[in-house]
């Protein structure tokens, strides 16, 4: 069985990763002005992670990256959406809303603590590489508009996964091959042995029946009177 | 081995596989938990900090070239300077708006490439870097702090002071480790603030005596005494002069230096105080009329509030301070 599951997850996750390896997660939120995606997250793969983010209203994005500390240093407590946890093949991202103070979304991208930015009209990108520091990634307008809705999406890529969702079911098919290997070879050698006991007498071959008939005096004296 | 044995073994052989498989299927994909957090390094790459301190140094070299006057000028020396530097740069903008040449040489406006000496270490606010430049033409070198006081505050210029013939400056920790900021006092001789405060008294006109101080003399207080002494004759007649420094708050920081000890900046504002006489007055000099327009003559009361930028290298557990940098600015007047 387990044989079978993992043959059904290697076959399901490579043709889900594609021969690239990518695996990509997607999440539409309403927005307090700033987007949060913690260090749990960038640094929990160590393999580049490339981060889109999309407005609705086709409004302005600008994307920093910062060591988590100075991160939540800039966002202090303005009002802002944390993506805390991803969840693959789900595709879920866990998300809540945290601060109540004055929002200073509008002076973030002037801070020097931004070790990568990028801004775009309607559409920023960032491929955030893994480092050895906590890193978190901050979205925002750039300016005093709001960010409103939003389209995040996260994406990483290693044609490895690609390979080892191959490899794994590969492994289910060997290890459901040898299964049906040892089930059929035990199923042929429990036939003979359950024909003996249930096989009728007409039924029986020729070399049983004359078996049969060099049986016990009991047995003859039985016949010779029926 | 008979065939029972045999299915027995491949059949653990696979489930150990699968099992381990799946045991090792996070270290195989490259999950694994977020890296915990270091503070005990410099919160910049150096690359990211020579960028900053290029930015800055362009920013203030764009104020500072011929011409540049207006909003234009403002926003870079708004980008270039904070604090202390900043009010030195903008009265020297309008001083020599006024007559070029009559806000003096600034270090601050030295052209040339500058040079990263230290970051400070860690991920607390505030924060800053040490830099230094050569001007062109030979000149002494400049020392410079730049400073950000938080996360959405950019780096900027906050002291710059040309160092002092003969000086020289012990070296930091290497950038990525970052230098500790000792402004507190922690492992100096003597604290940085007290200091400051102990050579911001030693310099007030009338004199003052000092016993024990925790710095030995320097060039730069003997010349800011002598400069006072010959103020206070000059004027003898038509008023009296008296000379006051003090600390900027806020404007004292101490970077760790490799071997021990630190290199402190800090920024004391002087205050040269005219009361003249009954039925005397003063002819106010170019600089008084550049920052007071219209204001030629002085019958009552005039005071120039000039910015010294000055930088010790202090020691880790005893001895005395010694100057190492210091320049000055003339940045207010006002007077009657």
């Amino acid at each position: 069985m387990a044989a079978l599951v993992l043959l059904v997850l290697g076959v399901w996750a490579a043709i889900g990763l594609g021969p690239s390896g990518r695996a990509e997660l997607t999440s539409s939120r309403s927005t307090p002005g700033i987007v949060m995606v913690g260090a749990p997250v960038l640094g929990r793969v160590d393999r580049p992670v490339e981060v889109s983010v999309s407005r609705v209203d086709a409004g302005a994005v600008w994307l920093g990256v910062a060591h988590d500390a100075d991160a939540r240093a800039a966002i202090g407590s303005s009002p802002f959406l944390s993506v805390d946890r991803v969840h693959y093949p789900s595709g879920g991202m866990d998300a809540h809303v945290a601060g109540t103070g004055s929002s200073t979304a509008a002076r973030l991208p002037g801070g020097d603590v931004w070790q990568q930015t990028s801004a775009g009209t309607g559409t920023a990108r960032l491929l955030v590489h893994p480092s050895d520091v906590p890193r978190t990634l901050v979205v925002t307008s750039g300016d005093a508009a709001g960010l409103g809705r939003v389209r995040v999406t996260l994406a990483w890529e290693n044609r490895a996964w690609f390979l080892e969702a191959l490899a794994v079911a590969a492994v289910g098919l060997v290890v459901a091959a040898l299964a049906l290997n040892v089930l059929w070879r035990e199923r042929r050698r429990a036939a003979p042995t359950q024909s003996r006991h249930s096989l009728t007498r007409d039924q029986q071959p020729a070399r049983d029946r004359a078996a049969s008939r060099r049986g016990s005096p009991a047995q003859q004296g039985q016949r010779g009177r029926s | 081995m008979s065939p029972r044995s045999l299915r027995v073994t491949a059949f653990t052989v696979g489930a150990a596989v699968v099992l381990s498989g799946c045991a090792a299927a996070g270290p195989v994909v490259g999950v694994h938990e977020a890296p915990a957090a270091v503070t005990t390094v410099a919160p910049l790459t150096p690359s990211h900090a020579r960028d900053i301190v290029g930015r800055a140094f362009t920013a203030a070299s764009q104020a500072g070239s011929a011409g540049s006057t207006g909003a234009a000028a403002d926003r870079a020396r708004a980008t270039a300077y904070t604090g202390p530097a900043l009010m030195a740069a903008s009265a020297r903008s309008r001083l020599d708006s006024v007559q070029p040449g009559l806000g003096g040489s600034s270090p601050a406006l030295s052209p040339s490439q500058p040079g990263l000496l230290a970051l400070s270490r860690g991920f607390g606010w505030p924060r800053a870097m040490v830099a230094q430049t050569v001007p062109s033409g030979g000149s002494l070198p400049v020392l410079h702090l730049l400073t950000s006081l938080d996360a959405l505050t950019p780096y900027r210029i906050m002291a710059s002071a040309t160092m002092l013939p003969n000086s020289t400056v012990r070296r930091f920790d290497p950038l990525p480790q970052g230098s500790r900021l000792l402004t507190d006092g922690t492992d100096l001789a003597v604290a940085p603030t007290a200091l400051a405060t102990q050579y911001a008294g030693s310099l007030s006109f009338p004199a003052r005596s000092l016993a024990d101080p925790a710095f030995t003399a320097d060039p730069f207080a003997g010349q800011v005494r002598q400069n006072a002494t010959t103020q206070a004759a000059s004027v003898a007649v038509q008023s009296g002069f008296t000379q006051r420094h003090e600390v900027v708050p806020d404007s004292t920081y101490a970077v760790e230096q490799a071997a021990g000890g630190a290199l402190v900046f800090s920024v004391l504002k002087r205050t040269d105080t005219f009361t003249v006489k009954k039925g005397q007055s003063l002819t106010a000099p170019k600089e008084f009329t550049a920052l007071v327009p219209g204001r030629k003559r002085i019958t009552s009361r005039a005071t120039m509030t000039t910015l010294e930028f000055v930088v010790f290298g202090v020691p880790a557990s005893s001895g005395d301070a010694t100057l190492v940098a210091a320049s000055e600015q003339l940045v207010a007047a006002a007077g009657s």
